[in-house]
């Protein structure tokens, strides 16, 4: 009952992803939904390592993107259904973040930040020459039916919730809600738990964490291995909704901002950040094209950069700060009123 | 008396920097033993030398009569010893408790047994009623209490304490005192190192003096006041006239 | 053919060098991460291109009008933006120059659409010499000596000048500088100014030789951060060499593996050197 008061934000905006997209039946709608879903799942996964671990990343774009290749090249080519798909870019995600990390965390602050970038970049390199992979046109994804033989394909129907096919868009955006609850309850765990407590203190200072017995190049190489298993879950999602991949959509430096953008704006550090950053940014970005009539103009972005420079400077904790400052000065009112 | 810590012939360069040469002598149990000297002496040197924060240029560290010489921090740690810093390090963004609870979890998986054995701590340092207060935001002396009350909650055998006094007054010095005296006689080991004579000098069991890295004198309290080297060293004219 | 292509290499990395010296400045000073730093270069394109486009000016003639300008973008952005995050711990300021980048950015595609544009028939375009058998275009050859120098000037106003000296004292430590009686905001203003101008001088020299779009430095901005890391945060001398090496490596992977693997060449390096020393090439 204590861990039902203490998420009640969460319990709320659980009602809401559920009502809305039941009551709004607007495609435009359903897809942003599906978009703050896989970015604020990918920032939860950011988070575990830059937010609670401190070591910023600016290339988790690379583990996004090699969940988004593995669960499509095992689609496309062997007939494997995303959902073993995504356990298996999780997998090698994890065995690269590993592999790559294993040495790296001597490296401190921003130093350790390009390296990530760099491994990035190496990725996005890799895979627009790989022939194997579609190099430079990238790998269009088939309708999940045509590949696996007995999936249904009519919306709603038995195991169509399950089929992972994008084309029953409400399935798969509930599916996309079910993953990232099951995302949200892990990291909330984690927070509260052991190793929440240890990454926090190896954020604050290295040398205390040491002299309380805590082995620090471990519990980084833990959060970085959490980190991109999720971030490849993340990439499933994304390869699956947006039917096309090639490297230079998945591996950029500027989709690894974006997940560093919503967590940021949001909280970083704080299970809700990447949600609440992710509504945001995802709902202003709909709203700002509509407004300004389409993206070509880059106008959106104008309005959207300036709005993010104004949140920063007004209030450094992200929209958390802020929920936390209303909240706050809500107590204190009840507080006076008694 | 058993013998806890042993540091045997340690020396410390820092490329020509001598900054410990040949510095030997040990803590036993249910002892506090303090370390001073002048500034530049080469104690909080020493300090890092025997925590595991940089290996010895050479000499050798026992702890229980294992060697621990050159292992890293967080090893010597689980093996009984826990260090405070000169700098306090509150963990800013985290509450007192947390503090104290991410010290506790050393022992324990269970964030109820953490929470329960943190409660004990709080109480014990007198932080039971500032628990809620995010480190950051917290006064010099209870920053420190809060350093030593996270290096308690991993249950050392041997409390390192690097000036925990400095900074402080009167009254919270009075505090400290009282706290290092409690904790040895509820069975702990202490290594402090201390400017404040006033402070150390009836507490202590044994005092090590060093004096350019090297170790000058070593005896009980009394013979240290009484010692022409050390006097002339450190003391200087002022503590010898009031001794007298 | 191996000395032809270092001789490119280094040519090339003369203006790395040049866009790393002056991101280096505002992150090991101010200990600002600069997303915003390509834009920099961006605008300074755009000056140099519509100064030319409508004035007649060759970019290299322009070049102080485009030096003043990017110069008080600098300071703009330090007034309005950085002096508001500065004190923030965590990723705040990141954020913040991130959003002002994607204002700066879009704001050329929203002036001057997404169209490439070029400026053509300057004064050292389309001509090269032979020396030692190789042959050198006139237009690099501009650039990285105008790189080399302006990097030479900016090392001696560190060094030379009092305000050189007051900004170096501020990035060893902030509250002694504020004690010593140093207008740190003062400083971190010119600082902020000073990377602009370095931004806008190498624009200028690159104007001749590179395509205009608002996408054209992204490269050039993530180039100079890996730089900026190899040489050592705050450290003129490391981007100086590290911007050098890049280009290098970068000439000799496009020569020996293949052009479309040159930057991972690149990268690969950083890793690599990382490993040897955690704190770059001229960190401590």
């Amino acid at each position: 009952m204590v861990v039902l008061k203490e998420y009640k934000m969460a319990l709320v905006m659980l009602a809401l992803f559920i009502g809305i997209p039941l009551a709004v039946n607007s495609t435009d709608v359903h897809n942003v939904i599906i978009y703050i879903l896989i970015y604020a799942m990918v920032g939860e996964a950011w988070n575990l390592i830059t937010g609670f671990a401190g070591q910023t990343s600016f290339g988790h774009a690379a583990y996004f993107g090699i969940g988004a290749y593995t669960s499509t090249v095992m689609l496309e080519y062997f007939h494997i259904t995303p959902w073993i798909g995504m356990l298996a870019g999780g997998l090698i995600a994890v065995i690269v973040a590993f592999a790559v990390n294993f040495n790296m965390f001597k490296l401190k602050g921003h130093y350790f930040a390009i390296a990530t970038l760099c491994v990035a970049e190496i990725l996005k390199t890799i895979f627009s020459k790989w022939s194997w992979v579609g190099a430079g046109d990238g790998i269009a994804l088939t309708p999940i039916n045509a590949l696996i033989s007995g999936a249904p394909t009519s919306a709603w129907g038995k195991i169509a919730w399950l089929s992972l096919d994008v084309r029953n868009r409400l399935p798969f955006l509930f599916t996309t809600l079910a993953v990232f609850c099951v995302v949200f309850i892990v990291c909330a765990a984690l927070e509260r738990s052991k190793i929440g407590f240890y990454w926090k203190a190896i954020r604050e200072s290295h040398e205390v964490a040491e002299s309380i017995g805590i082995n620090p190049r471990n519990y980084k190489l833990l959060a970085m291995c959490l980190s991109a298993f999720i971030a490849a879950i993340g990439g499933t999602f994304f390869a699956q909704f947006f039917k096309y991949i090639d490297a230079v959509t998945v591996f950029p430096l500027s989709v690894s901002m974006i997940f560093v953008l919503v967590t940021v704006l949001g909280g970083l550090g704080n299970v809700y950040g990447p949600i609440i950053g992710s509504v945001i940014y995802y709902s202003l970005d709909l709203l700002m094209r509509r407004m300004t009539g389409g993206a070509s103009s880059g106008l959106n972005l104008i309005i959207f950069g300036a709005l993010i420079v104004l949140v920063t400077c007004t209030e450094p904790r992200g929209i958390m700060g802020i929920v936390d400052r209303i909240r706050q000065s809500l107590a204190g009112r009840k507080k006076v009123g008694e | 008396m058993a013998e806890l810590l042993k540091i045997e012939n340690i020396t410390k360069k820092f490329g020509n920097l001598v900054a410990n040469e040949d510095v030997s002598f040990t803590v036993n149990e249910h002892e506090i033993v303090s370390l001073i000297g002048p500034n530049g002496a080469g104690k909080t040197t020493l300090f890092n030398s025997i925590s595991g924060y940089y290996p010895p240029t050479s000499g050798k560290v026992y702890f229980k009569g294992q060697d621990i010489t050159g292992k890293p921090a967080y090893e010597i740690c689980r093996l009984g010893i826990t260090r405070t810093f000169q700098v306090v390090q509150t963990l800013k963004e985290m509450t007192v408790e947390e503090n104290v609870m991410t010290g506790a979890f050393l022992h324990t998986r269970s964030r109820k047994q953490a929470q329960r054995d943190a409660a004990e701590i709080l109480e014990r340092t007198g932080l039971t009623e500032k628990k809620n207060i995010r480190g950051g935001s917290l006064t010099i002396i209870d920053k420190k209490r809060v350093e030593i009350a996270r290096a308690l909650a991993t249950r050392p055998q041997l409390l390192m304490l690097d000036e925990c006094m400095a900074g402080l007054n009167q009254t919270e010095i009075k505090d400290v005192m009282e706290l290092c005296v409690r904790l040895k006689e509820e069975g702990l080991s202490l290594l402090v190192v201390e400017h404040i004579m006033e402070a150390i000098m009836p507490i202590s069991d044994r005092i090590v003096v060093l004096n350019a890295g090297k170790k000058i004198a070593e005896g009980l309290p009394q013979e240290i006041v009484n010692n022409e080297e050390v006097i002339k060293a450190y003391l200087g004219d002022r503590y010898n006239a009031e001794s007298k | 053919m191996i000395g032809q292509i270092i001789i490119n290499g280094l040519l090339n990395g003369c203006v790395y060098a040049l866009v790393a010296v002056g991101l280096s400045l505002t992150w090991g000073v101010m200990d600002i991460v600069n997303f915003a730093h390509g834009e920099f270069l961006l605008w300074g394109l755009y000056a140099s291109f519509w100064i030319w486009a409508l004035l007649g000016l060759d970019p290299l003639i322009s070049m102080p009008i485009v030096i003043v300008l990017i110069f008080l973008l600098g300071v703009l952005t330090y007034l309005v933006v950085i002096k508001r995050v500065l004190k923030v711990s965590g990723l705040t300021a990141l954020l913040a120059t991130f959003g002002l980048s994607m204002v700066l950015k879009n704001l050329t595609q929203f002036f001057w659409t997404a169209n490439y544009r070029n400026v053509t028939n300057t004064l050292v375009s389309n001509r090269s010499f032979k020396l030692l058998g190789m042959y050198i275009r006139q237009d690099y050859v501009v650039a990285a000596a105008g790189a080399l120098i302006i990097t030479l000037l900016v090392t001696l106003f560190l060094n030379r000048t009092k305000t050189g000296i007051a900004i170096k004292a501020t990035s060893i430590n902030k509250s002694a500088a504020q004690l010593v009686g140093i207008d740190t905001n003062r400083i971190y203003a010119i600082t902020f100014g000073l990377s602009g101008a370095c931004v806008g001088a190498a624009a200028a020299l690159m104007a001749s030789f590179t395509p205009i779009y608002p996408e054209a430095c992204a490269l050039y901005s993530t180039l100079a951060f890996v730089i900026v890391a190899l040489g050592g945060f705050g450290n003129i001398k490391g981007a100086l060499f590290a911007g050098l090496l890049v280009g290098v490596v970068e000439a000799l992977g496009g020569y020996f593996i293949g052009t479309s693997f040159k930057y991972l060449v690149v990268f690969l390096l950083y890793l690599v050197v990382m490993q040897i020393r955690p704190r770059g090439l001229f960190g401590w």
